[in-house]
């Protein structure tokens, strides 16, 4: 028997209006995500992937379809109430590190956990040993801005894994990077979807990667090329 | 997210940008420091010229004369009635007649005014030379400046210790006749006098009047352009004058005035207070105060523009954490209570530093004045009060304003997309 999807997609589309234009980005798009995979959205930009990623995150409302991830229908949810569902599921990595400028490296890292009223006490020792886990606990007490790249990613994933999620999504992750910063941001993935069990959704336009991924899903004038589940070695 | 933590937050906001909040909320301490200033100089000026028109014991005090009854008479039976009110701490009675004063060959007409020797501070009556009267049975009067010199004192305070007589007009059992006396005063006290200063009873014809000779010795002078003079009441009811003019009615507070002043109004008689004035003068400065207040309240005005600038070009500023923030699972929710808890920050902030700077420098203008008015003899005084209610209302203004700056802010940041924000540059 299959095992029950944790993302399903159904004939989901997007228009944007530029002008009076109306501009499907994405068309009639199916798929489906099994617990525990490291799936990489793939295409040129444009494709619409991003468009695809956003929709999945609930920050995109879909034109039509459906969108059901942990038996949730997230096309039916108001804002806030997604918002919420984020925060219990999903960490989010972008490629541009995004802070809150008058906190701290901690600060940030525990600040979904701050958003759920949790203590601080309790909260700081979390990120610490997130930080610390990646190497990042000297730098506590700086500001995000002050630190290399490289650095600011790590402590992106720290945060998007704070509120213990079952998905991470990474939105070209490695976009920003060198080489090494950037094949250690994937080991990471990598480590987290094989140690952690974590389900991982990253999108990015560089076939490198590819090899990283359990299931690859091209994106091409926002259609799903090779449908569900496919499968590389 | 827990309220402390936003507080927190938005406290670390404000640290960041330091010289722009230190200017902000320097504007916000400006302008309520403003309103603080201006309306303690209403309150000041107020208390000021409230103690200048009156002494504290006066103001709960009731006058009570009989006004323009012919009828009524206020005796030792309605001093009683009025004692039996509920909370009337005293009453005390006064008579005024007119009389002549004389000294050797010297005399003048004059107001002559009973009063007990404790219900003196409450007449106003103040010596500069000499002393009051402490007793009642004493045979002692207290005259003004005036009266002294019509009774060829060189100085006025030569007159202290010397004995003056004072012929006291006894009024007429008929208050019609009695007016009609009155008319003919000097003629008649001429005639009254040759009688040597024996109380003439001859009431038959209207020309003639009874009048009532005291010798009393001067042992104070009041400043006064009136020829007047004040002796223990005692001289007037021993002469047989037993109908009094003023009633005065000391309550112990003056919230117990307005109950006080209907049950007397209810026998007829005509009720004055301190308090009317000390009323009309509060009506006046609340008038003042009010427009102080709105001068406060402009400068507080563009404080709080400043404030709403600052709120605004702070949003736009920090449009991809608002994004961030949302996309990490923030609901705007939470969005609009930071923003709006940045601006309560502002208001407090400034709020607080404006008490500090409005009472601050009050209390240095006081301090400048009372410098200078010591230099100069002055009497010291408080030029600056702030009562507790303006306070509170203060603080109500802080309140309010910090929400109303902080509303469209708030309003803006938690609408806004967290996809557009986090594509925004």
């Amino acid at each position: 028997m299959a095992i029950k999807p944790l993302i399903t997609l159904k004939n989901v589309t997007k228009e944007f209006r530029f002008g009076k234009e109306p501009m499907r980005i994405l068309r009639d798009v199916s798929l489906e995500i099994q617990p525990e995979q490291f799936a990489i959205l793939l295409g040129p930009s444009g494709s619409g992937k991003s468009t695809l990623l956003h929709t999945l995150l609930g920050l995109e409302h879909p034109t039509s379809g459906q969108i059901i991830i942990a038996n949730e229908r997230l096309d039916l949810k108001k804002p806030d109430d997604l918002a919420r569902f984020r925060l219990s599921r999903i960490g989010i990595i972008y490629q541009k590190s995004d802070w809150i400028r008058s906190l701290t490296v901690l600060d940030n890292v525990a600040f979904p956990l701050a958003i759920l009223g949790i203590r601080r006490k309790e909260r700081e020792a979390r990120a610490m040993a997130l930080l610390k886990q990646f190497g990042m606990d000297q730098r506590a007490k700086f500001i995000p801005s002050e630190l290399s790249g490289g650095q600011q990613q790590k402590v992106q994933i720290a945060r998007a894994l704070v509120n213990n999620p079952t998905i991470l999504v990474a939105d070209e992750p490695t976009g920003n990077l060198d080489t090494e910063s950037a094949e250690k941001v994937m080991q990471t993935f990598k480590k987290l979807n094989e140690e952690k069990k974590l389900t991982i959704i990253m999108v990015t336009h560089n076939m490198e990667y590819v090899h990283y991924a359990s299931q690859t899903i091209y994106v091409r004038d926002g259609k799903v090329l090779s449908g569900t589940g496919t499968f590389l070695s | 997210m827990k309220f402390g933590y936003t507080i927190y937050l938005a406290a670390s906001s404000l640290r960041m940008r330091k010289l722009r909040s230190f200017l902000t909320i320097g504007g916000m301490a400006i302008g309520i420091g403003a309103i603080v200033f201006l309306v303690s100089l209403g309150f000041g000026l107020q208390a000021l010229i409230v103690n200048r028109v009156t002494n504290v014991a006066a103001i709960t005090v009731l006058d009570v004369s009989v006004g323009e009854s012919t009828i009524l008479k206020i005796n030792e039976e309605s001093l009683k009635s009025f004692r039996a009110l509920p909370n009337v701490i005293s009453v005390s009675s006064s008579i005024s007649q007119s009389g002549q004063a004389v000294k050797g060959e010297t005399a003048t007409d004059i107001g002559l005014y009973g009063v007990q020797a404790q219900f003196l501070n409450i007449e106003g009556v103040v010596t500069n030379f000499g002393t009051a009267y402490t007793t009642d049975d004493e045979k002692s009067a207290i005259i003004s400046t005036t009266s002294a010199e019509l009774l060829g004192a060189k100085a006025p305070q030569d007159l202290i210790g010397q004995t003056v007589t004072m012929k006291i007009v006894l009024p007429d059992t008929g208050p019609v006749e009695q007016e009609r006396s009155l008319v003919n005063t000097n003629a008649s006290t001429t005639n009254t006098n040759s009688t040597n200063g024996n109380s003439n009873t001859n009431s038959n014809t209207s020309s003639s009047i009874k009048t009532k000779d005291v010798e009393v010795k001067v042992v104070g002078i009041l400043p006064s352009d009136n020829s007047i003079a004040y002796m223990p009441l005692k001289i007037f009811t021993d002469a047989g004058i037993t109908n009094f003019n003023l009633a005065r009615v000391k309550l112990d507070t003056r919230d117990h005035l307005a109950a006080a002043r209907s049950a007397i109004e209810a026998e007829g008689f005509q009720v004055d207070s301190v308090a009317d004035t000390v009323g009309q003068i509060d009506r006046i400065f609340l008038i003042f105060q009010i427009v102080m207040f709105i001068f406060g309240l402009i400068a507080m005005l563009i404080a709080s523009l400043g404030a709403f600038n600052t709120l605004t070009v702070s949003l736009l500023e920090r449009t991809r954490e608002v994004g961030i923030m949302k996309s990490l699972g923030t609901t705007s929710r939470h969005i609009y209570i930071l923003f709006l808890s940045e601006a309560l920050l502002i208001g407090v902030l400034g709020g607080i530093s404006g008490l500090f700077v409005g009472v601050g420098f009050g209390e240095l203008v006081n301090f400048i004045i009372n410098r200078f008015a010591a230099r100069l003899g002055g009497q010291p005084v408080d030029l600056f009060t702030i009562p507790p209610i303006f306070l509170a209302i203060i603080a109500g203004v802080i309140i309010i304003v910090g929400l109303i700056t902080g509303l469209y802010p708030a309003r803006r940041a938690a609408k806004i997309n967290a996809l557009d924000a986090l594509r925004y540059e």
